[in-house]
């Protein structure tokens, strides 16, 4: 009798990081930064001015301590979400009272649709929602946590 | 900035100006908790960037934003991943045939190469293996222009 042994696959659609700065750009920098490293972005310069134009339409920043953005474009090379934590707490918004702690970047190729974009932009944002939930992450800052909050990420 | 940068970054940027002027998009995203408000300095932006760019492929990029809602498309392997049909051989990197009229964009070094597929080691699910990609102001107009007229009904935006 052959016996096989199976390990899990690693979830490679999702990263967690550790955000080093308190603006707001240096944030988005960092995340560009790291989807690039994971060769999920061609064009980081430009897909860091599509985020910084994004804010410009209004903010990302949900309240309560968490942000979350996105880009449906051709310079995404394959689906990604990145989220950063900030022990600091993160300036996203002039004048605004709350730190951000939380801060997902969701990346969705050009050539998907649209509408998959929103689906992902809806799962995240609503996984993130609930205090309960970012406290988790916050507490256990690991792959497998992100992955069980966001299961319901369409890939 | 190259010719494929330009128009990569206006599209994205036409991308973010519908979300902010066509309702069902706002809707979706108040829905999720986001405001967007009107974005007058981002269309000043698109116009200064459309001024830099080649009014040729300017026109051909507008057409096809008007007519499918997306003026850009990727070419993998001589596949659009607009449309989904093969290009004609003449559509390759460094080709310099024209088309009734319309150059292919590989001709005006609108194309670029990705970099090669890269193979794992280990043999398992990679993120950084990706096919070869080029990527093109192929558009859609070059079809409705009678290059491909005979599949009109595959062309799906």
């Amino acid at each position: 009798m052959a016996i096989a042994e199976i390990s899990p696959l690693t979830d490679t659609s999702l990263n967690l990081l550790e955000l080093r700065h308190r603006r707001r750009e240096s944030a988005l920098h960092q995340l560009v930064h790291s989807a690039f490293e994971h060769e999920a972005v061609r064009h980081s310069a430009l897909l860091e001015s599509l985020l910084t134009r994004r804010e410009r339409l209004g903010s990302t920043a949900l309240g309560h301590s968490h942000a979350v953005t996105g880009a449906w474009s051709w310079c995404v090379r394959t689906p990604l979400v990145l989220v950063g934590l900030s022990s600091k707490g993160l300036e996203w918004e002039d004048g605004a009272h709350d730190a951000i702690e939380v801060v997902a970047l969701v990346l969705t190729p050009g050539e998907v649709a649209e509408e998959l974009h929103y689906r992902r932009m809806e799962a995240v944002t609503s996984a993130l929602r609930l205090q309960r939930h970012r406290q988790r992450l916050l507490d256990h800052r690991d792959v497998p946590t992100l992955a069980l909050l966001l299961r319901e990420l369409p890939r | 900035m190259t010719a494929v940068e330009g128009f990569l970054e206006l599209h994205d940027l036409d991308v973010l100006l519908a979300q902010a002027g066509d309702d069902a998009r706002r809707g979706r995203l108040r829905r999720m908790g986001y405001t967007v408000g009107p974005a007058p300095a981002l269309v000043r932006e698109r116009e200064r960037l459309a001024g830099k760019l080649d009014r040729r492929w300017l026109n051909v990029y507008e057409r096809s934003l008007g007519r499918y809602g997306r003026g850009l498309s990727a070419v993998r392997n001589r596949v659009c991943l607009g449309c989904r049909l093969t290009l004609p051989t003449s559509a390759r990197r460094g080709a310099t045939a024209r088309v009734r009229g319309l150059r292919p964009p590989a001709a005006l070094g609108l194309d670029r190469a990705w970099p090669r597929p890269q193979t794992s080691l280990r043999g398992d699910t990679d993120p950084r293996v990706h096919p070869r990609m080029t990527l093109a102001t192929h558009v859609m107009a070059a079809y409705s222009d009678g290059w491909s007229p005979r599949r009109p009904g595959v062309i799906r935006h």
